[in-house]
């Protein structure tokens, strides 16, 4: 109930919360989906702009601060970064694939860093599904090893999958997987382009009929939280998501963003601090004015948006236009609008 | 010990995607066998670096030929990253893991992958962006020549040919190279050679590629106690190849099995890969069978110059092994 | 008396209330505004009495019903591990907190 009075706050009044580090597109695997611009080119931010951000960003009162990549660990300066922003009383959450987080650096990451949750990707139930989509063999394996050592030092770990075609049979595995190891597990049915406009992503995305499946599994797995979730009241929200107005991101190379996914560039930290683009920039005022504008667009649609996710970055990709809302966004509305009709042609036990 | 462990404090975090952050927009086209290579994400010092380094065969434009480029991509890598190597009585080398479509490398202070398909491509992470004095240059210079070099090595063989450890001198009848194990008298012929009046290709390696009509030999401009002076590319017919002892002036064909198992020997780096083994093997069995390949003993008081001088080249021919 | 919170906590003010994470337990609470003040004036290392003093200026009440009020609001984080005395363990450092 707090916390959604503090999201409506945030959201609402254009209070930044959250702010995401794309620390370095090095990785060491290599998903065949992965969403990153490996084109972009520009000046990394030194440490110590690292560190004058985070400083701001503490000024500003952000609660959240997620790094993420690439993979996040293989930035030289990981441990040292994590550090501060653990010592600025940030609520550190770290984006990784999990492939070296084991030994040491799993060890000095949960003692220096000390981050509430560590975000790992699962791209399948199998080792021949997860290992074709990190494209190295051997990984899932590992990643098996790692999950059991992560939570040996009581580390809070969460999984996050992609469906895909090629993994879309397993999604009830990797539910159970998750389960066995005491994970949560979210599964988003959105594959994306690449951040240079690179579709070839999107040959692996998902059927209809894996989508449906997934949230036929989601509708029996949630149904006691969706039914809390109604009692409490949805929040009153004039916005259509967090971006550029309680949340902002920040690309290797200085740039910020509205959200990871919304790449329209609002300054660059090689030349204002974080403090003058969150208060100054223009680009943001009409960020948080296409915000509203899709909140209105939503509300307009009524019953034809149940199921809607409307990303304003994904269309403006897709499209040009960030208040067209994209096939793929129509798609999974229809979709989770016939898992929901065949619901109610269910007979109702109790 | 697994690989990257001397080298690295986290071989876990080893890239694969062959991507990252460059250290700067320079680029640079250095061109010899197997090239050109193309160096992009340099910084404005790594550029003069690579550029003193390779002299006259580094240019801003590209080479009009019509091969292959080699594309190199640089990349920043922290050097806390790396391991503190203990250098007095060190031995150099660095690890490599050999795969089906790539090899992987970490050394001091640098790490790369070199990938074949579609074609051959380097990709390279080095500390080094900023050289502010000669020993930063120097560093960085024996980084990327002991990356380049194993590069150079595997695109010989793509080609059809071979790096060997070898020494390569010249006359106006065209190229020798001796090779044999360290300590067989690659300098010494060397030597004896400029002696002569002949040229010093290299006492280290040499770089031996096929071309319509046999074998060509190609300066390299990688280090050795001579021949080490960046040039313009030196190209020559390669008219005998000759395993190197000590002894009595002599000259006597090597068999071909026995030739070919000595070349191997003395082809570094991919003759430990059982990926590209196979590759590497025909190409010898090629170059043993179209070019000949001799033992020549020879007394440090030379006059043997003479008996290499009579060999006879063997005709051109098309057929393999 | 002084206090700071453990090293699982985390806060931040958020128009003037306070958002509060105990890590260890993942739970989120939100504190009002005199709670928000009270938290970040005592994890500045301000000394109990002080922070009274402080909230004297700040707030139309009377000093008697203050002290109690905060007293009670107190041994309420300490019960709820938001707070803990700084003479609990002089070794562990507490992360810093950007404060108000």
């Amino acid at each position: 109930m707090a916390m959604r009075r503090i999201m409506e706050t945030t959201w609402n009044d254009n209070i930044l919360f959250s702010f995401l580090v794309e620390l370095t597109y090095r990785c060491n695997l290599d998903c065949f989906f992965c969403y990153n611009n490996l084109g972009l080119e520009g000046r990394p931010l030194t440490d110590e702009q690292y560190f004058e951000l985070f400083e701001d960003l503490a000024h500003l009162q952000v609660m959240n601060l997620t790094f993420t990549g690439g993979e996040p660990l293989s930035h030289p300066s990981f441990l040292k970064l994590g550090r501060k922003a653990r010592d600025l009383g940030f609520v550190v959450r770290i984006k990784s694939n999990g492939h070296a987080l084991r030994g040491r650096l799993a060890e000095d990451i949960r003692r220096e860093v000390d981050p509430f949750l560590i975000e790992i990707s699962l791209h399948g139930a199998r080792a021949e599904t997860h290992d074709r989509q990190t494209r190295v063999p051997g990984s899932f394996e590992r990643l098996m090893s790692n999950l059991g050592e992560l939570k040996a030092l009581g580390q809070r770990v969460k999984l996050n999958a992609t469906l895909t075609r090629w993994n879309e049979d397993e999604a009830e595995d990797m539910m159970a997987l998750a389960d066995g190891l005491g994970m949560l597990v979210t599964i988003s049915p959105t594959v994306t382009p690449r951040d240079n406009g690179d579709m070839s992503p999107m040959s692996i995305a998902p059927t209809d009929e894996g989508i449906k499946k997934l949230y036929r599994l989601y509708d029996q797995r949630v149904s006691d939280a969706e039914e809390a979730a109604t009692c409490t009241g949805t929040p009153a929200l004039d916005k259509n998501c967090g971006a550029g107005a309680a949340g902002l991101a920040v690309d290797p190379y200085g740039s910020v963003y509205p959200c990871v996914q919304w790449r329209r560039p609002l300054g660059s930290l090689h030349e204002k601090s974080i403090s003058e683009i969150w208060g100054q920039s223009p680009a943001l005022a009409e960020i948080r004015r296409l915000n509203s504008a899709a909140k209105e667009q939503t509300l307009a649609l009524g019953d034809e948006a149940f199921g809607m996710s409307h990303c304003m970055g994904l269309s403006e990709e897709k499209t040009g236009d960030p208040l067209a809302i994209d096939d793929e966004a129509r798609r999974n509305a229809r979709l989770v609008q016939e898992v929901r009709r065949e619901r109610t042609l269910l007979p109702v036990i109790r | 010990m697994a690989f990257g462990e001397t080298f690295l404090h986290y071989p876990d975090l080893f890239p694969v995607r062959r991507s990252g952050e460059t250290w700067g927009g320079e680029s640079l086209w250095v061109d010899f066998v197997g090239g050109p290579y193309r160096f992009t994400g340099l910084s404005a010092d790594q550029k003069r670096a690579l550029v003193a380094r390779f002299g006259p065969l580094s240019c801003d434009v590209p080479p009009t030929v019509t091969a292959d480029v080699v594309p190199i991509s640089i990349f920043r890598v922290g050097a806390g990253e790396f391991r503190g190597v203990e250098l007095r009585g060190w031995h150099y080398t660095f690890d490599r893991d050999y795969g089906a479509d790539a090899v992987r490398v970490a050394g001091l202070d640098f790490m790369g992958w070199i990938d074949f398909f579609p074609t051959t491509r380097g990709t390279f992470w080095t500390p080094l962006g900023s050289l502010p004095d000669d020993d930063a240059v120097a560093c960085f210079q024996c980084q990327v020549e002991n990356y380049f070099r194993l590069l150079v090595a595997y695109r010989l063989v793509a080609l059809g040919g071979a790096l060997l450890h070898s020494a390569g001198v010249v006359s106006e009848l065209g190229a020798s190279v001796f090779f044999g194990h360290s300590g067989a008298g690659k300098t010494t012929i060397s030597r004896l050679g400029q002696a002569d009046g002949r040229t010093v290709l290299s006492d280290d390696m040499n770089a031996l590629c096929p071309d319509g009509e046999g074998f060509v030999v190609e300066k390299l401009p990688f280090a050795g106690d001579l021949g080490r002076t960046p040039g313009p590319r030196s190209r020559h017919r390669l008219r005998a190849l000759c395993r190197l002892r000590k002894g009595p002036n002599d000259v006597t064909p090597l068999r071909p099995a026995s030739a070919v198992a000595q070349l191997l020997a003395s082809a570094p780096f991919v003759n430990a890969d059982p990926h590209r083994l196979e590759s590497l093997t025909d190409n010898l069995e090629s170059l043993a069978s179209r070019v000949g390949v001799h033992q020549l003993t020879f007394s440090l008081e030379g006059g043997f110059w003479p008996l290499l001088d009579a060999l006879e080249p063997r005709a051109a021919v098309t057929a393999g092994p | 008396m002084s206090y700071r919170t453990p090293r699982d906590v985390r806060y931040r003010i958020i128009a003037r209330e306070a958002v509060v994470l105990r890590q260890d337990v993942g739970e989120t609470l939100v504190l009002n505004e005199v709670g928000a003040r009270v938290l970040s004036l005592l994890d500045l290392g301000t000394p109990l009495d002080q922070v009274v003093d402080a909230l004297l200026d700040e707030f139309d009440v009377e000093r008697p019903a203050l002290q109690t009020d905060v007293d009670t609001f107190v041994q309420e984080l300490l019960t709820a591990g938001i707070l803990e005395p700084i003479d609990a363990d002089p070794t562990v450092p507490s992360p810093t907190h950007a404060g108000t």
